[in-house]
């Protein structure tokens, strides 16, 4: 059987992969994109959701034995310490990695919360200010690119508040697609209690305290759309974003938006031309490569059944290979084919934004479970000298009562239910009109902060393959090693310091209680604390200016590998303290540009031949 | 008294609904089916009984253990719209809509229809009272 050819081949149709086909595809080159996972209509995701017992990332989502994606419920506390992980991702590290991602066509993209904040100027040169790498490119060559990006995904946010508020040098007369996405009523108290206040960060050794100020975050969800001024790029931004109905407050961006208000993948998708093809339940499990480095195509295993290893084997040849399969799939497909590892950073530098959540009950109803997942944060702990000190965080205001922090309202009522059973002889639990109004006290009350912080490339921190654990297809599986460095941790406690602070000024209860039985529990000079994954895998490709200390170069082709590109959050070098999505998807779009070139410069040659 | 009857009287008890609210669910029948097949005939029986002629907090004896836990399953079928017994599940799609815990505070259940664009940022008790455009 002959090999297929295509100018180019795309491995993950997720959020990066899905730009880079489309920018390619739109430039006439012939692309298959080559998906690991299913499809699944969004209507059947909707059901899944709402009839599934725990409504967690993965929940809207069939089962794909074939393909299984990471959860949060593979980990576990062991009793006497550590954690136990199944599923997926096998685990040795000191702390579990606590972030699933989807193998779907759409990938993590769709269960992403959709939320756009750019990165600051300062977090590329995070190596000016502490422990985490520098990027070899600057936010000014990006910055062309976060406006592209910002297009496409259909970007609410207001201009002038990101400038004065969180210090983005946008450019002059910039206008988001799309109007800001309304703060909560969380939000409006929150900042009602806060806003001009102030806290005092003590793991900054100078005593200067730190400006609250409630902001609104970027978000990738459609709202009303900004009035432009008459260009090209203005007209584009409006047909991206006629794509998608207003959001309507359904309160579940994860793991799936009602509406198709939230941008997914799916929605670059139906613009890709015809240049474009997609090729679902197809693995790829082998990169090739010529006798000169060159990339040449991909091997893949093609699947029907997605709970049977039952599959062909298929060969595509391409002038170019693009790698979009998530930070840890990439690394375990490069790793699998002894590719792209002459600096040895290969699978090393894992990160994440290691999260610690705290939450409590207002004095008065909150509407909790309302709106986007968060629609502000408190920005004055990102920046400036305390990076010299630990690691810096962005607040999240969690809109969603404390279903991340504690769990879903079910455990509420279930307390209810057995509240003083069964020592006390009264206490049998809480039914009829006293249980009601005890729901709306308990529940109506809720709010969560959610502390992203900075965490550092560490060579320690990552993924490895076990050739003799393999996954249904026969191929190896990954292995995780991961853990906090002192500086993370010196961040997460200041975090819980500057907490206890807000709480304090917001007149809240502090419900929030670390316990040692819970994966993510560790203790740092005595306190107990607790990180969640944010979702936000990267590092394992990491990118740098020289091929001795990096993977990828500043376009994210592989030093080792002419044609060969690895795309995504895997190429960061460091992750600041934004939700990465949007930085990933500018990096894909500058990408494209060279990605282009080269293809251009091999049609030349091959013309000429 | 019909079973559909009797069923919603016992559960205006255990929920603090009443039963113009528990009936407009439109999950009454179903949620009986639910119980029957759940807790069997003859233990629903015994709590239809025991509920007739008692409030919820008197199911404090030792005697009463097996029902007061039926008592529970049954308000958090109604509460979440899933039985929570093993093996637990949620009834179907619309249960989880119908969920009465959303109500206990303004709110909506996830992934339903929302409010509204904007609607997040009225106080919930607004929004309840139908001050957000749909």
């Amino acid at each position: 059987m002959t090999a297929e050819r295509f100018d180019a081949v795309v491995v993950g149709a997720g959020f990066a992969g899905s730009l880079v086909a489309d920018r390619l595809g739109r430039r006439g080159w012939r692309v298959l994109v080559l998906e690991a996972g299913a499809e699944q209509p969004p209507a059947e995701q909707l059901q899944a959701f709402r009839t599934a017992v725990a409504k967690v990332p993965g929940s809207a989502l069939a089962p794909n034995a074939v393909v299984p994606s990471p959860e949060v419920l593979d980990l576990a506390a062991r009793d006497g310490g550590g954690h136990r992980a199944t599923g997926h991702l096998l685990q040795n590290g000191e702390l579990p990695y606590g972030s699933g991602y989807l193998r779907a066509n759409g990938g993590s993209g769709l269960a992403w919360t959709g939320l756009t904040p750019r990165m600051h100027p300062e977090d590329f040169r995070a190596g000016d200010f502490g422990p985490a790498r520098s990027w070899p490119i600057g936010y000014d060559e990006l910055e062309p690119y976060y406006r592209a990006a910002e297009r496409e995904i259909g970007v609410a946010a207001d201009a002038d508040e990101q400038r004065v508020r969180v210090g983005l040098p946008l450019p002059e007369g910039y206008v988001f697609p799309m109007r800001p996405v309304p703060p909560s009523y969380l939000d409006q108290v929150v900042a009602a209690g806060l806003d001009g206040r102030s806290v005092r960060d003590p793991a900054d050794p100078r005593p200067t305290p730190v400006e609250l100020r409630v902001v609104g975050t970027p978000s990738g969800r459609a709202t009303t759309p900004a009035t432009f001024p008459a260009t090209a790029e203005a007209a584009e931004a409006a047909e991206a974003a006629a794509d998608r109905p207003a959001c309507a407050g359904s309160a579940s961006c994860i793991p799936v938006c009602p509406t198709g208000a939230k941008y997914t993948p799916l929605s670059t998708q139906r613009r890709w031309p015809p240049t474009v093809q997609l090729r679902t339940q197809a693995v790829v499990s082998r990169v090739l490569v010529d006798a000169g480095g060159r990339a040449t195509g991909v091997e893949y295993q093609a699947y029907r059944d997605p709970a049977s290893p039952r599959h062909t084997r298929h060969t595509v040849h391409a002038d170019v290979v693009v790698l979009a399969a998530h930070a840890v799939e990439n690394a375990r497909l490069m790793l699998a084919g002894g590719l792209a590892n002459s600096s040895d950073q290969l699978g090393r530098n894992l990160m994440d934004h290691p999260v610690l959540l705290t939450w409590g009950l207002m004095p008065e109803q909150t509407g909790p479970y309302r709106g986007p997942g968060s629609t502000s944060g408190i920005e004055g702990f990102r920046f400036g000298a305390a990076r010299a000190h630990r690691a810096p965080f962005r607040i999240e205001i969690g809109n969603w009562g404390w279903s991340w922090a504690v769990g879903p309202v079910d455990g509420d009522i279930a307390e209810l239910l057995h509240r003083g059973d069964p020592a006390a002889p009264t206490g049998i639990g809480l039914f009829g009109k006293e249980l009601r109004q005890a729901a709306r006290d308990r529940i109506g009350r809720q709010f969560a902060l959610q502390f992203e912080m900075e965490q550092e490339a560490d060579p320690a921190n990552r993924v490895t393959l076990d050739h003799a654990r393999r996954d249904l297809l026969g191929n190896p599986r990954p292995v995780l090693t991961y853990g906090l460095s002192d500086y993370v941790k010196r961040g997460m406690a200041a975090a819980k310091a500057v907490s206890d602070q807000l709480f304090a000024l917001l007149g809240a209860e502090d419900h929030t209680a670390h316990h040692p039985g819970l994966p993510g529990y560790f203790e740092y000079q005595g306190a107990p604390l607790r990180f969640h994954g944010a979702g936000h895998g990267a590092g394992t490709h990491i990118m740098g200016d020289s091929p001795a200390t990096s993977v990828v170069d500043s376009a994210q082709r592989c030093w080792d590998h002419p044609g060969l590109y690895a795309v995504g959050c895997g190429s960061m070098p460091s992750v600041g303290t934004s939700n990465p999505s949007l930085t990933m998807a500018a990096m894909a779009l500058l990408s494209c540009e060279r990605i282009h070139q080269d293809l251009t410069n091999r049609h030349r040659i091959s013309l000429s031949t | 008294m019909g079973q559909v009857e009797r069923f919603v009287g016992v559960s205006v008890k255990l929920t603090g609904f009443d039963e113009g609210e528990l009936v407009a669910t439109g999950m009454a029948g179903e949620y009986l089916r639910v119980v029957v097949e759940r807790l069997g005939a003859e233990r629903y029986g015994r709590l239809a009984q025991a509920l007739e002629q008692r409030e919820p907090a008197e199911l404090g004896e030792p005697a009463d253990r097996e029902l007061l836990a039926a008592a529970r399953a049954v308000t958090q079928l109604w509460y979440l719209g899933a039985w929570p017994l093993e093996p637990a599940a949620v009834v179907s799609a619309r249960a989880y809509e119908q969920g009465l815990v959303w109500r206990t505070f303004d709110g909506r259940a996830p992934g339903t229809q929302g409010a509204g664009p904007g609607s997040w940022a009225l106080p919930p008790q607004a929004v309840a009272r139908g001050g957000a455009g749909r």
